[in-house]
């Protein structure tokens, strides 16, 4: 694909009803997403991940990513916790954690736990996907709506 | 287990104290709202936790939010700065019942002088003279209105659980406080949850000058002088200076020793700052006591020399107060304005907003608290307070001259911000004659009215 | 601007071979029971703050199970309670397996020796006959001494021309007891249909959950039903009843607002508002107590 392309490409998905757009061929890939600007954040850019397409005095780096996110994570959901406190991944130590990498998770379904004042809340999933990063290890210190697990969605 | 303190606050309060804990190595947590990410506190504390959403009560005033956030950090102390849940006293309480050291004094020391009403009853006791008006809360209009008639127009009306300036109806006629006194409870139940109010004598243009104190776990209790904070508008401080003009030695003993005796009645421990009223003939009365370290308090640290923070900190740990009162001396002038990020001109509307360039004085007796740098931007949700402007000298004259010097050098781009309001009224005979009492900022926004019209 | 704070640490170091200190690991470990996870919200509440609001969830107004002692104390005035028929303990007449054991286990827990408390008191001086089936023992079921306790209560409300005020929470009639607490249903509504003849006044007082052969006997025969906000109030289980009729059931099915919308009670009130709706009523049924304080 040239530049030309990209560019078209670029054009029709902004003028298009579509939020997100992803594209790959062979060792080329784009991702295109329409995110809303909040108040404190960096306007969001679309990443082009293969450098031989692009004109030489383009920096890559340049154009970086939504919030230094890598291509693929644009289209990636995160499940957020909704209180401060401890992340668990599993109901006990001796348990089986509640997800693991690659697994699908429907929506509403528990994917970990955030203990506060030594109450154990069961934080579930509002979508369905399939579990690709696990931001947090046990014991882990948990901020309002720090990120815990991200899924890639599929209905 | 090794100490960590908590930062339970926001802005240029919750830096001063990361300061004075990295000074003590002590390692700190700071906690931030989504509004607050970019926050000078939590750039410069060695961890940081998002504790809820913008708007206060999601977040630096969410009791559960706070608590949590000290238990998973693991954080053996917190300070709850100044405003938000400083003087909330089932915070004191939780914060002690989990087996954290509160930077403050005892749940129960605060809600027996937290409550206006109550405090004034220990004040009668502890023989300190108080305003004349009803004894404790007044029950309905009536009851009110008969207290007035009794003490005599002018009468204020105040929320017992009020604070910061709100919650104060001032009345002179009966038939004004027929319509006034239900208002202001309802107001009073939609700002701090608590309907009750109290009558009291109004005093016309009093001076407002408050003793700083200071007392430890040991039964040591000191009175660090007086700051003079007469400049208010609408009860909000503007500009606080110390020592006071009109305080003498004398004067100033007889009223840091009724601070001390106060306090000692309520077992009082930490930093804490008693507000006096004082008449044309220099009586005194007690309004009421604020049991939390206040923004104001670089004015005593400057005359004083002790850093109050750190005691306070120092306190908590079990530590004996390090001077007597006799070690206790007042040296020099220092006055204090209050940077807010606000349109003067149009009724101090508050101007939220990106800092586009920064440049801040400096030099011998010049301090800056603050939180502000350039590029940050100001949030809408919580008070426009961006920087405290402190100068010290010493004397009186030269210490208005330093403070309008660096107000000249204090420039900020990308916001509206009073430093021109502060250095006007600082030009002000009655400022430089230290001839001002309460109701000055409002009788010369009068007189500049036309100025800008 | 924002990676200058981050850049300045190590950059501090440059020329220093000393690293920064370790920031400490604690574990700060709380009593227990100092929070409490509501039942419905999960929310933590400070367990002092919950007694300071009835034990009420302060944020989605959950109504936690309230034990005969503190039900007491919020109702009735200050040491106005003398219980009457404390002596009565229940035997295991079918001889069910495990269920002395469960009625010592109960006993010891609670401090009752079965699962109604009964006597009288007054409420703002209004003196009134006032039974309290307590959840905690055995879910609060009715077995014989239940229902002879509640019978000789009416009786007691009857000879003394006292109103009759009942606070049920129950899972409903005890299956150790069988056919015999089954023979309490008729046995306490055929009390109150005695008391009913005499002109007195049975104000039933429905808690969660109300269920089983309570509501389906003296309970549901209260001149007055109230509900207490969000009681689960019904028969059968829902789940059971979901089973038997192969249909999904309405939303809010069973709970307090529902019954007050299909005819089953005739308020529902907020705990904080119970004792003074109580008063009202009395007052209204021309009872004689403390005037007014409104």
């Amino acid at each position: 694909m040239d530049f030309k392309k990209v560019q078209d490409l670029i054009k029709y998905f902004e003028s298009s009803k579509l939020t997100t757009m992803a594209i790959e061929d062979g060792t080329f890939k784009i991702a295109l997403s329409k995110l809303k600007e909040t108040a404190n954040s960096e306007p969001k850019s679309l990443v082009v991940n293969d450098p031989k397409i692009l004109p030489p005095n383009v920096n890559v780096k340049a154009q970086n990513t939504v919030a230094n996110k890598p291509t693929e994570d644009i289209l990636l959901k995160d499940v957020t916790s909704p209180l401060v406190g401890t992340y668990y991944a599993a109901s006990s130590p001796t348990s089986e954690p509640f997800v693991k990498i690659g697994q699908r998770v429907n929506k509403g379904q528990t994917v970990c736990i955030v203990e506060a004042m030594k109450i154990m809340n069961e934080i579930a999933s509002p979508f369905s996907g399939v579990v690709e990063k696990i931001n947090c290890k046990n014991g882990d210190v948990v901020g309002f709506n720090q990120v815990v697990i991200s899924l890639r969605p599929q209905e | 287990m090794a100490e960590k303190l908590l930062v339970a606050n926001r802005g240029e309060i919750a830096v001063r104290v990361i300061r004075a804990c990295k000074e003590l190595s002590i390692p700190t947590v700071a906690v931030y709202s989504t509004a607050d990410r970019d926050t000078m506190a939590v750039k410069l504390a060695d961890e940081s936790i998002c504790i809820g959403e913008a708007k206060s009560k999601n977040s630096y005033l969410n009791i559960n939010s706070v608590i949590s956030a000290a238990l998973a950090t693991g954080a053996t102390m917190i300070h709850p700065g100044y405003g938000f849940l400083s003087e909330n006293e089932q915070f004191a309480e939780i914060v002690a019942s989990c087996g954290i050291k509160f930077v403050g004094p005892s749940a129960n020391a605060i809600s027996q002088i937290g409550d206006k009403a109550s405090a004034k009853a220990i004040a009668r006791k502890a023989g300190v003279p108080v305003i004349e008006g009803s004894e404790g809360i007044v029950e309905n209009l009536e009851e009110g209105l008969n207290v007035a008639k009794k003490v005599g127009f002018p009468v204020m009306i105040k929320a017992t659980s009020g604070g910061g300036g709100r919650g104060i109806s001032i009345i002179r006629s009966e038939k004004e406080f027929r319509d006034v006194f239900n208002r202001t409870s309802m107001e009073a139940e939609a700002s701090f949850g608590d309907k009750n109010l109290y009558v009291e004598k109004y005093i016309e243009n009093p001076r407002h000058i408050e003793i700083q104190i200071l007392c430890d776990s040991h039964g040591a209790c000191v009175y660090l002088g007086e700051r003079d904070c007469s400049l208010q508008r609408r009860n909000q401080k503007m500009v606080e200076e110390g020592p006071s003009p009109v305080v003498d030695d004398r004067l100033r003993k007889k009223m840091g020793e009724a601070a001390v005796k106060l306090s000692k009645a309520v077992g009082y421990v930490n930093a804490g700052t008693i507000e006096f009223l004082v008449d044309k003939n220099l009586n005194y009365y007690f309004i009421e006591m604020n049991t939390r370290i206040q923004v104001e308090h670089p004015v005593t640290e400057f005359i004083t020399g002790i850093d109050l923070v750190k005691e306070q900190i120092k306190i908590a740990l079990g530590k004996k107060l390090p001077f007597t009162q006799r070690q206790i001396k007042i040296n020099g002038h220092a006055i204090e304005c209050r940077i807010n990020a606000e349109d003067v001109k149009e009724n101090f509307r508050p101007v939220p907003g990106k800092i586009t360039q920064l440049i801040m004085p400096g030099g011998i007796g010049v301090r800056i608290d603050t939180h502000i740098y350039p590029g940050y931007e100001v949030p809408p949700f919580y008070d426009s307070m961006i920087a405290k402007l402190i100068v010290y000298a010493p004397t009186r004259k030269e210490a208005i001259r330093k403070m309008l010097v660096a107000l000249e050098q204090f420039m900020v781009d990308g916001i509206t911000t009073n430093i021109e309001f502060h250095y006007s009224i600082l030009h002000t005979q009655e400022f430089i004659s230290g001839n001002v009492d309460t109701g000055f900022v409002a009788r010369f926004l009068e007189r500049i009215k036309d100025m800008h019209e | 601007m924002s990676d200058i704070f981050a850049k300045q640490k190590p950059k501090l170091r440059t020329f220093l071979k000393v690293a920064g200190k370790p920031i400490p690991k604690n574990q700060i470990d709380i009593p227990d029971g100092l929070f409490i996870e509501c039942e419905q919200c999960h929310s933590a509440i400070y367990q002092k703050a919950l007694v300071e609001n009835l034990s009420v969830c302060p944020h989605c107004q959950f109504h936690f199970r309230l034990n005969a002692g503190d039900r007491i104390q919020l109702i009735l005035d200050e040491n106005s309670f003398s219980e009457n028929n404390a002596n009565l303990k229940s035997k295991n007449p079918l001889s069910m397996p495990e269920y002395d054991q469960k009625l010592a286990i109960s006993k010891k827990s609670t401090g009752h020796s079965e699962a109604f408390i009964s006597g009288r008191g007054s409420i703002q001086g209004f003196p009134i006959a006032i039974g309290v089936l307590d959840s905690f023992f055995m879910m609060g079921s009715m077995g014989s001494v239940v229902g002879e306790k509640i019978t000789r209560l009416i009786e007691f409300a009857s000879q003394e021309h006292l109103p009759l005020i009942i606070f049920s929470a129950s899972g409903g009639a005890r299956m150790q007891e069988g056919i015999l607490s089954l023979m309490q249903m008729v046995k306490t509504s055929a009390a109150l249909k005695k008391f009913d003849q005499i002109g007195g006044l049975f104000i039933s007082v429905l808690t969660h959950p109300t269920t089983g052969g309570v509501a389906a006997s003296y309970a549901s025969l209260g001149d007055i039903i109230v509900a207490e906000h969000g009681a689960l109030i019904g028969f059968a289980g829902a789940r059971v009843i979901k089973q038997t009729i192969q249909q999904d059931l309405p939303e809010g099915f069973q709970t307090a607002a529902f019954q007050l919308k299909h005819g089953q009670v005739d308020l529902v009130v907020e705990r904080k508002q119970l004792k003074q709706t109580l008063i009202h009523l009395l007052r209204f049924h021309g009872q004689k107590g403390e005037p007014s304080r409104e």
